[in-house]
């Protein structure tokens, strides 16, 4: 609390003023914050009502076009799903719910779900984001095509290595695996990238996930002068037993000064060793 | 004025400080709420993609030691390290730190885990008291669980006792009565994962008040606002703090503490820079401040971070005795470490640390008390004898009164607009309501606490002073 003498006695009027516009400015900002809290429930609240009733529809969709022989255009409209088709929630529930399903269905019903994806329009909304100046409706993008495997986005999803934000970058990364398998690591292994250990998790995440085979051009990986990178195909010559490349393997650890790329090498060759006796 | 210009004058210059410090104050937390406010939206954004199951995947997430330190525990204990026994992570092992309870702690530990002695022998690479046994369980279920008995020495004394027997590069510290949120350690570790040039050295995130919510078997279950008026209160003072305090200094790379209940330290750093120490009750803060000195004089470059996410649930104080005890404690602690690290204050070699963050912590944190008390007094003084215009007084108080609700306001609209986990708009109302009253009570409170705190330290008090707690399993009856 501050107080003044009479020499600003003259000025204490103006002061006053002043204080009981900034109390009032303050009274109000605190008003609006508390009603914004109550306000912005009440919309959660309605939106999840919202996202109930567009999953909905959108559950009946795809369950009418995959169990029945169904014409997707008629269950389209039918349902409503092309009417809500503008909206950019249900755009974004209606790709979540297919991906779900692609992750766990396979054979005919994949391809029924590529075609929902593609006939519906989905594909674009898709592609939008992609293109969009937000890094994370970028990363949703991404995702979106390389989960329903678009091998015609792959370029798009290349460039986007390249991007400014590091999350982009990661899911680019994971991205061009999910298209095109685990040898796309080679349009990598040129990049001046740090693959951080949080990122080669992802890309070992998705590679235990698709049960993807080794890649067939590990030789030419191993010639990468990123280090980063090089750490993260020796991890994949532990993770596939790789034990050819034990030799190549003692080459770069008598070449190499990072202590990390020295520790991961030990730790692999003392695994072949191990397995070999 | 008073017709005496030496006194005018020392009264000008008194006001003319007040002042500045009030706007000072007042603007430094606007300038973090806003920080707080970008650097969460950013981090929300970015949280939305992260597969943090990915770190159950893989063989190389970062292994860590949960060292949970435990006094007089017996009646929650077994609860508790089952649930620490059950956090969604792979590669980590608890170790619960008996620090000579007078209680059954130790027997209601063996007999709920089959204990039996370690052979392997304790190695003291920090020193503590000494160590009666190490305990491992015979049933390969509790494989993850060590338990240390030792001789009581303090909460420090058994965090090191804890590093010492650890067999990881990571140790998570944590309030045995504390419930951690499921995936916590995932949140906890990624950050360690993420380094590259600068070393991440310790991670901390969001400590949330867990009384009246439901918790069954160590888990939460139901958030709830509790009914009683100091730990609502608290809960506004945790969301300010963490919300829109924390996350700012985290971004200014600044960041003073890491809370006691909770974070994740890299191991080698901590025992490089000589574990916790025990001369102080402030051993959280107090570490972390040493271990980032450490790294600035070893000059190596290094991160602290912070993680917005509500990773740990704790019971507040709930009496104005336990809590004056509590925040007496943190004001001691506050104390010590400021003291301890004086040479950091205005040091260029310190950078923000030395240049910013210590001297805030000074100013704000430690003198506040005293500034608020000695103006409300002279105030009073001059109110008294007529040298003062009430009107202009009144209207003082208001503006200090409208600031702190309006921060407080915030802070709600912060929370409801992240993790919103007060579901009920009746809770809402009832913190909306608790809003209006801290000023008037809670915080006059909490400024005396501070000043006992440093009359405690005067005194030459050092306990922690018993934190009486209902424990959990009383709240899940309510």
């Amino acid at each position: 609390m501050a107080y003044f003498t009479i020499d600003f006695f003259q000025r204490e009027e103006t002061l006053s003023t002043l204080i009981s516009w900034t109390i009032a400015v303050l009274t109000f900002i605190s008003i609006v914050a508390f009603l914004l809290t109550l306000f912005l429930r009440r919309i959660k609240v309605k939106n999840k009502e919202i996202k109930e009733s567009y999953q909905q529809i959108i559950d009946q969709t795809l369950m009418e076009i995959l169990f029945t022989d169904a014409n997707p255009e008629e269950v389209f409209s039918k349902t409503k799903f092309s009417e809500n088709l503008h909206k950019s929630l249900f755009k974004k529930l209606a790709i979540r719910s297919i991906i779900t399903l692609r992750n766990n269905y396979v054979g005919e019903y994949v391809l029924k779900l590529k075609q929902i994806y593609t006939q519906s329009s989905l594909i674009n909304y898709s592609v939008e984001k992609l293109n969009s100046r937000k890094w994370y409706y970028v990363i949703e993008g991404i995702r979106d095509l390389s989960s329903m495997e678009v091998a015609e986005s792959y370029s798009d999803i290349e460039r986007m290595l390249k991007h400014k934000n590091s999350m982009v970058q990661l899911e680019a990364m994971v991205g061009i695996i999910k298209l095109k398998g685990i040898d796309q690591l080679i349009g990598i292994s040129t990049l001046d990238l740090h693959i951080n250990d949080w990122q080669q998790a992802n890309i070992f995440y998705t590679i235990k996930e698709q049960n993807m085979d080794p890649p067939e051009h590990m030789d030419s990986l191993l010639r990468s002068n990123n280090p980063s990178f090089l750490l993260l195909c020796i991890r994949l010559i532990d993770y596939y037993n790789l034990s050819e490349y034990r030799l190549r393997l003692a080459e770069i650890y008598n070449f190499s000064s990072d202590p990390n790329l020295k520790i991961e090498i030990d730790h692999t060759l003392e695994k072949f060793k191990a397995l070999a006796q | 004025m008073t017709g005496n210009s030496t006194i005018d004058i020392i009264i000008l210059i008194f006001n003319n400080l007040i002042l500045i410090f009030g706007i000072t104050i007042m603007s430094s937390y606007l300038i973090l709420a806003f920080l707080s406010s970008i650097q969460l939206k950013r981090y929300m954004h970015e949280n939305r993609f992260v597969n943090y199951d990915v770190l159950l995947r893989v063989d190389n997430a970062p292994k860590i030691s949960i060292i949970a330190p435990a006094y007089n525990e017996g009646r929650t204990i077994e609860a508790n390290v089952l649930s620490l026994l059950s956090l969604k992570y792979s590669n980590y092992e608890v170790i619960v730190v008996n620090d000579g309870s007078k209680d059954d702690s130790i027997e209601v530990l063996k007999r709920a885990f089959d204990l039996i002695p370690r052979k392997e022998k304790y190695l003291a690479q920090l020193p503590t008291k000494a160590v009666k046994e190490v305990y491992i369980s015979s049933n390969p279920a509790n494989s993850k669980l060590i338990v240390v008995d030792k001789l009581n020495g303090g909460k420090a004394d058994a965090l090191n006792t804890g590093i010492n027997v650890s067999n990881y590069p990571f140790f998570v510290c944590i309030d045995v009565d504390c419930i951690m949120m499921q995936d916590a350690l995932l949140k906890l570790a990624k950050p360690f994962m993420e380094q590259s040039e600068r070393r991440v050295i310790a991670t901390g995130g969001v400590i949330r008040v867990a009384n009246s919510c439901v918790i069954k078997s160590g888990n939460l279950i139901e958030v709830k606002v509790p009914d009683n008026f100091l730990a609502r209160v608290q809960i506004i003072e945790y969301l300010r703090s963490f919300i829109l305090g924390r996350m700012a200094w985290s971004k200014l790379d600044g960041l003073l503490i890491i809370s006691g209940a909770f974070g994740m330290f890299d191991k080698e750093i901590a025992i490089k820079s000589g574990g916790y120490n025990t001369k102080t009750v402030g051993e959280d803060m107090e570490l972390i401040v040493r271990m980032r000195r450490y790294m600035i004089d070893q000059k190596q470059s290094y991160v602290v971070q912070y993680i917005p996410n509500p990773l740990c649930w704790t019971e507040v104080p709930e009496s104005f005795s336990i809590l004056r005890k509590q925040r007496s404690r943190w004001t001691r602690g506050t104390m010590e470490t400021l003291w301890m690290h004086k040479g950091m204050f205005l040091n260029p070699k310190y950078k923000i640390l030395g240049l910013l963050s210590f001297p805030y912590w000074f100013v704000y944190e430690y003198l506040a008390p005293f500034v608020e008390v000695i103006g409300l007094i002279v105030t009073l003084v001059l109110l008294f004898i007529g040298f003062l215009n009430v009107k202009f007084c009144i209207l003082l108080f208001l503006f200090a009164y409208t600031f702190a609700t309006m921060v407080s306001a915030l802070a709600l609209y912060a929370e409801e607009t992240t993790y919103r986990q007060y579901k009920s708009t009746k809770d809402i109302r009832k913190l909306g309501l608790t809003v209006l009253l801290e000023p008037l009570i809670y915080h006059p409170f909490t400024v005396y606490s501070a000043l006992y705190g440093n009359w405690e330290k005067l005194r030459g008090h050092k306990a922690w002073g018993e934190m009486t707690r209902t424990g959990f399993n009383q709240q899940t009856k309510k």
